[in-house]
């Protein structure tokens, strides 16, 4: 395989790493039951081993949702790394799991119809549909079973333990899931054209946790703070929750968006205490996330690959 | 390893908790420094009051010490924040006490004796409801649901106290004295009256901090 085909890959792996690294740890740093520092450095660990250990379904499903070449794979995990970095410099909701497939989509379109396997993008679409309110459930759940064992611990000191200690097992979890679920955005595509699954999910988890490590400093704040400010027992209910949410898509194989899980979560958490979170605006959120990345990442695949081709 | 059991927050709430007993010998100190006083023993009042002061100075120092261990990252952010509020409020009862004991030996205001017994009683219902509060911060850390329990004793002692505050401020402003004179006791029961306040201000923290743990 050209290695340099791979170079997109090893961008958008970035991308992913700073963007929804910044998901998964951004409520819990912005509270602060954990340092920055803490979380990004077990996080970008636990995206590699979550990517290496679980990332198998996912790469398999994306490297069968088209029958394009190498080069064209390429063109579309660069289009989605423009789509992405284009999206958050917008302050819109950006997800590297919608872009890339929407990026594929976009140059299968322009090469005919028939390089698509509409089975497999019918299973992605409808799991991203699902993916907040499977959240919004899961968050609601452990919100009773956390409040059950939080509520027996009569002494603040003791609370502020269990919180501390589950925050840290929690970002172990969300880290791990988000390298088994999005390493396939990373790499997957390029899994059959040249490259092989294991070295595909090794070299993804490494761009991720590289981009977690070094490029996730502003947006864990702005992703911390945007999504609405709960309590640390509130943000370590919403990580568990993403981290679960994004697990079991991990295990279906499909890659899910961890900021659409968060913001899910959040709703459920919210549920659970009686609030209502949902506003309009969250609810745009998340159909703009569910159309418009796609769509853009789409546009700007199949503008670029026509315009490496000279139209 | 410190870090496993808390170690950092076993000691700041030892700290905290020295600042509260250390406020309650204070006020203790003050207790004796009023009786003596009402009984005319003006001798024993300089010595008292400077125990007084020094009690409420190394009050101030548990309080600092524990401020300074906290904001090394101990407990988490908000509840740092919430315990930080809670040790400044329930410090002003002592700074309160601290003032009276001055009113009393630098103003040296003279107290008609029909009034003793009920300032006694008005010191001594403001002190019970430091010690309810002193319980009710302690409950933080033993066992939260008794919080809205102790709040609550808080709040009746409280309204005890000022009944027994407005009580005597009418019997000062019945009393055939200069107005000056009624303005100086009125000054002495209003301060007294306030460690009351005080401990209630800290104790509505206090709840609040228990209902921000609900979940």
């Amino acid at each position: 395989m050209n290695t340099l085909y791979l170079i997109p890959g090893v961008l958008l792996g970035f991308v992913l790493g700073a963007n929804d690294g910044a998901s998964i740890f951004g409520p819990l740093v912005a509270v602060g039951s954990i340092s920055r520092k803490t979380a990004v450095l077990i996080s970008s660990i636990f995206v590699l081993l979550g990517a290496v250990l679980g990332g198998n379904a996912g790469v398999k499903t994306l490297s069968s949702l088209t029958t394009l070449n190498q080069y064209q794979t390429s063109i579309a995990v660069l289009a989605a790394s423009i789509t992405v970095v284009l999206m958050i410099s917008l302050k819109a909701p950006a997800s590297v799991s919608q872009a890339i497939v929407g990026s594929l989509i976009g140059i299968a379109l322009v090469c005919g119809t028939e390089s698509i396997r509409w089975s497999v993008l019918v299973k992605i679409a409808s799991i991203w549909v699902i993916t907040p309110i499977l959240a919004s459930f899961f968050a609601f759940v452990v919100y009773r079973v956390l409040a059950l064992i939080f509520s027996r611990l009569r002494s603040i000191h003791l609370q502020d333990l269990l919180l501390r200690y589950t925050t840290f097992i929690a970002v172990c979890y969300s880290a791990y899931s988000l390298g088994a679920n999005n390493v396939a955005n990373v790499t997957g595509s390029f899994v059959g054209r040249g490259l092989s699954s294991s070295v595909a999910q090794f070299l993804g988890g490494i761009c991720i946790g590289f981009g977690i490590l070094f490029f996730s400093r502003r947006m864990t704040f702005v992703i911390g703070k945007s999504i609405i400010l709960l309590d640390h027992f509130s943000s370590l209910v919403a990580a568990i929750s993403t981290a679960t949410n994004v697990f079991v898509f991990s295990l279906v194989g499909v890659p899910v968006s961890a900021t659409q899980s968060t913001i899910g979560a959040v709703i459920g958490a919210g549920m659970s205490r009686g609030e209502r979170l949902s506003s309009t605006r969250t609810k745009v959120r998340i159909i703009l996330g569910l159309t418009l990345t796609p769509c853009l990442a789409g546009v700007v695949s199949a503008f670029l690959y026509l315009l490496l081709r000279g139209g | 390893m410190g870090w496993i059991v808390g170690r950092k927050e076993q000691e700041i709430i030892k700290k905290v908790l020295e600042h509260l007993d250390v406020m309650s010998v204070e006020l203790l100190e003050l207790r004796k420094l009023i009786e003596k006083y009402l009984s005319h023993q003006i001798d024993d009042v300089e010595q008292l009051a400077e125990k007084v002061r020094y009690y409420e100075h190394q009050a101030d120092i548990a309080r600092r010490e524990a401020e300074t261990l906290m904001y090394s990252g101990a407990f988490l952010p908000n509840f740092r924040g919430d315990l930080l509020g809670i040790i400044e409020s329930a410090d002003k009862v002592g700074n309160k006490g601290e003032y009276i004991a001055d009113i009393l030996e630098l103003e040296h205001p003279v107290i008609p004796e029909i009034l003793n017994s009920q300032i006694l009683k008005l010191f001594d219902l403001c002190v019970e409801t430091y010690e309810t509060l002193k319980i009710s911060i302690k409950d933080l850390f033993e066992d939260l649901e008794k919080i809205e329990e102790h709040v609550l004793i808080v709040e009746q002692k409280e309204h005890e106290a000022d009944g027994v505050e407005r009580c005597l401020i009418k019997q000062i402003y019945k009393m055939d004295i200069s107005n000056g004179h009624r303005i100086q006791l009125k000054e002495l029961v209003r301060s007294i009256a306030d460690i009351a306040d005080r401990a209630e201000d800290c104790s509505d923290r206090v709840e609040i901090v228990s209902l921000k743990r609900r979940v």
